[in-house]
């Protein structure tokens, strides 16, 4: 059995002169758990609803679990559980009565139906509101029932379509920790606009713009992109008599003694306190190499942080202005 | 094909439950209860000798003219286009089912719900009758359960038109459904002479034996009852066709 789980090939949709998508290419294996990532307008939902079978492509194919999107969508259809961008549900049904409806309509009846409504349920936290009518759900639990129907037939394949937006941070707290579960097991593809989101739950991340592949790679080699990590740590004197000038002089002379250090960088000082900049020679993390060598010395360590490796500033430099269609790997796609 | 059926059976359950908890059939039973009023009030206002008569107003007027449309309009015009609007669209055609069979199964609900209600009111109209006279009871009663299978096919023919204007033009559904029935059932059942061949409710009327009407009614054509029940249903499969085609077919970007 392969282990391309999702597979797009040259994928291109025109809507008049308007280009959504151009040779959109990439494969996801089995298991993994992958970020469409993009702004809004860039593609992501069309190459989801492709993927769907609920538009067709202009020109290019896709596979969904060997199942042609265009040739099979039934087949397609079967292996995928799907949550389309802003939940829409039939808000005056009962969640019980919403995930009964669902499960017959994937062929799943009786018991059978009843015991897979309670998994998901328990899987989703919904087991207290079943008998609610959807309107009287909060977002984050319309949210959870939407995919717990993606979920109730389960499907190898999660097709979620921006799963956090409109949610408030503990919300998408539970969404993430639950789609990070369920990638354990299944192959998730989520669509988002929000970094956080990719950073926590994805293995890999394919950022779409103009229409066009423009990256795909892990989070930590894409944040690699923006350039070195920088750690900056904040000291204050441990030894109240020692002179500010040698304070300063000393701190910096054992931080740039440290192995992998390239180069420390003083940034502020007020009276018995100093921040430091240390510049790695490559991108290793030296925190704990930094804060091992300055405790020894006896020196206060106030804050340590990591600078610089933002997904943000990656995703700023593919997405904005006419970089995204020159980035290298762009139209084709690298694919996994 | 049993498959496909229980399928069917399946998803008009579901539409059913939908349509009883949405607000379409307490509008539909509203308007019933309205032409029921209205019918009480002209058999118990109408002189004896006139009853017959007064009948023949009652299914024209409010049978015919009014509960029909509505009937479309409640249940029918939103099929596709409260889909398109609550997004739910995309979320529906995603399950593995054949998008004919998705249009089929709601067009199917909303048929029963109207003709249920139909008939409740036409219940309602032969107690009346049987409460006013009996003699007009026993004289129009199977008249009535004739007029009442016109209704239907009529029901089922502007289902099918009011589903086409959905699948076709979500966004102006029932703007486009009111069009066209206002215009060529509603304008066309009173054209004279062969214009009305334009109106399928006046193919109705004739299969359900009420006298010609509007203008010029001497001039009007006389249609064969089996003739008027088979355009009818081809009217009906035509629209239906044209429905599932155009619903098979389109991208629906406004849900996006």
């Amino acid at each position: 059995m392969s282990d391309v789980m999702i597979e797009a090939r040259e994928l291109s949709k025109q809507y008049g002169s308007v280009h959504a998508l151009q040779n959109v290419s990439f494969s996801i294996r089995r298991g993994e758990v992958v970020g469409f990532l993009g702004p809004n307008g860039a593609g992501k939902t069309t190459t989801m609803k492709i993927l769907t079978c609920y538009l067709a492509p202009s020109s290019g194919s896709a596979t969904v679990n060997g199942a042609d999107v265009f040739g099979d969508s039934l087949g397609v259809r079967k292996s995928i559980g799907y949550l389309p961008e802003s939940t829409p549900l039939y808000t005056e049904m009962r969640v019980s009565e919403y995930l009964q409806f669902m499960a017959n309509m994937r062929g799943i009846k009786g018991p059978e139906a009843l015991k897979r409504i309670a998994t998901v349920a328990e899987q989703t936290s919904l087991t207290d509101v079943l008998h609610k009518e959807i309107r009287h759900l909060s977002k984050g639990y319309r949210q959870r029932v939407g995919i717990a129907q993606a979920l109730v037939h389960q499907p190898p394949i999660l097709i979620l379509d921006e799963p956090m937006s409109g949610l408030d941070p503990n919300q998408a707290h539970e969404i993430r920790d639950l789609i990070r579960d369920l990638g354990k097991e299944r192959t998730v593809i989520l669509s988002t606009h929000n970094l956080a989101e990719v950073q926590v739950t994805c293995q890999r991340v394919l950022i779409i713009a103009k229409g066009q592949i423009a990256a795909d790679d892990t989070p930590d080699q894409l944040r690699a992109r923006a350039g070195k990590p920088r750690f900056a740590v904040t000291l204050a004197k441990g030894d109240a008599a020692m002179e500010e000038s040698r304070f300063r002089q000393r701190a910096r002379e054992l931080l740039s003694a440290l192995e992998h250090v390239e180069a420390v960088e003083e940034r502020s000082a007020k009276e018995g306190e100093l921040t430091l900049v240390v510049v790695p020679k490559g991108f290793d993390d030296l925190r704990s190499a930094i804060s091992k060598a300055l405790a020894q010395e006896g020196f206060v360590i106030m804050g340590l942080s990591q600078e610089g490796e933002d997904l943000e500033q990656v995703f700023r430099q593919l997405t904005v202005g006419a970089s995204a269609a020159s980035t290298p790997g762009a139209s084709s796609g690298k694919g996994a | 094909m049993r498959a496909l059926f229980a399928l069917l059976h399946r998803l008009v359950a579901f539409e059913w439950l939908r349509l009883r908890r949405g607000r379409q059939l307490r509008v539909a039973a509203l308007i019933a209860a309205a032409v029921s009023a209205a019918t009480l009030v002209a058999l118990v206002a109408s002189p004896e000798a006139q009853l017959e008569s007064t009948l023949n107003d009652v299914f024209f007027w409010g049978m015919f003219n009014v509960f029909a449309y509505a009937l479309a309009f409640v249940f029918h015009a939103g099929i596709i286009a409260d889909e398109v609007q609550a997004r739910t669209l995309a979320f529906l055609v995603s399950r593995p089912l054949p998008r004919p069979t998705l249009l089929l199964s709601k067009y199917v609900a909303g048929s029963a719900l109207s003709w249920l209600l139909l008939w409740v009111a036409l219940l309602v109209v032969e107690a009346l009758l049987g409460l006013r006279s009996v003699t007009l009871l026993r004289d129009q009663g199977l008249w009535v359960v004739r007029a009442g299978l016109a209704l239907m096919l009529l029901t089922a023919l502007y289902a099918a038109v009011a589903s086409m204007w959905s699948a076709l033009l979500p966004e102006a559904a029932a703007t486009m459904t009111a069009l066209h029935l206002g215009i060529f059932e509603f304008a066309g059942s009173w054209m004279p002479g062969s214009f009305r061949w334009i109106s399928f409710n006046y193919a109705a009327q004739q299969l359900a034996d009420l006298p010609p009407r509007g203008l010029l009614p001497e001039l009007a054509p006389l249609v064969d009852p089996v003739a008027a029940a088979a355009l009818l249903i081809a009217a009906t499969a035509l629209f239906l066709g044209l429905a599932i085609w155009t619903f098979q077919t389109s991208e629906y970007r406004a849900s996006t």
